[in-house]
């Protein structure tokens, strides 16, 4: 599965970036160009990782980069479908708790929505 | 399909992450071998590709050295060193360092993920990681 990474435009300011394959040093240099990308349109992201077979610290820690620049613009950075192996992953690096977590990109609107200023 | 013990695996990669992922297959394939069930694979590729990712960091500042795995299978474990030819220190922090405690989560994930981890700086240069899983 060759590693792809895709933003749409939602409503609500929210940009949805969708990464299949495999996530690790090699690739994420696209990850990071993809989130850094679309943290100049919006400061409301959602990952969709439902696609992802394999993500590593690497790429664990560009997706913590683009949350703290999000959070610094008083946006979000959420999560969508985390697969168990990267659930796995956010678990043994206590990371778990940091991402908001959501099933979907609307769950992901109305639960950011919230924490909106 | 069983694998007679006594028995050693080795890849040389150049440090450089696209061979990260050949890493990873080499491990998935020996590790089903032994009958290692799906969670634990999932585990050993994660700490395979951290410590290779390690290694291809701390080898990659002097351009073109060379990472070695060297798998060891016996009768009660699956051991794994993965050696580089850095100098002891280099690729700890680089212009990425924005992304939190890089090197700090992949130890995390190899300790979480294995029975045993140790690290060590080598007298002749670079670093070997030695991960152990019991069978």
């Amino acid at each position: 599965m060759d590693f792809q990474v895709t933003t749409r435009q939602e409503a609500g300011d929210l940009a949805v970036i969708e990464v299949t394959g495999e996530a690790d040093l090699y690739t994420a240099p696209q990850l990071r160009a993809a989130l850094l990308n679309a943290l100049e349109g919006t400061r409301w992201l959602a990952v969709d990782l439902a696609q992802v077979a394999y993500l590593d610290s690497t790429a664990l820690g560009v997706l913590i980069g683009a949350l703290k620049r999000a959070r610094d613009a008083q946006g979000e950075l959420c999560l969508l479908n985390p697969p168990p192996q990267v659930q796995r992953v956010l678990e043994v690096t206590r990371l778990a708790k940091v991402f908001p977590v959501f099933a979907s990109a609307a769950e992901a609107r109305a639960g950011m929505q919230e924490v909106k200023p | 399909m069983m694998v007679r013990t006594p028995a050693t695996v080795q890849l040389q990669f150049p440090a450089r992450p696209e061979f990260l992922r050949a890493a990873r297959m080499l491990m998935a394939a020996l590790a089903s071998q032994l009958d290692f069930d799906y969670d634990a694979i999932e585990d050993l590729k994660l700490a395979i590709g951290e410590a290779c990712t390690n290694a291809i960091r701390h080898g990659s500042i002097l351009g073109e050295t060379m990472v070695t795995v060297t798998w060891t299978i016996d009768d009660a474990a699956l051991t794994v060193e993965v050696r580089d030819e850095g100098r002891a220190g280099d690729g700890e922090d680089d212009e990425e360092n924005e992304d939190l405690e890089r090197g700090g989560l992949g130890l995390l994930v190899m300790r979480a993920v294995m029975d045993e981890v140790a690290l060590e700086a080598l007298p002749e240069g670079g670093h070997a990681i030695r991960l152990v899983k019991r069978r």
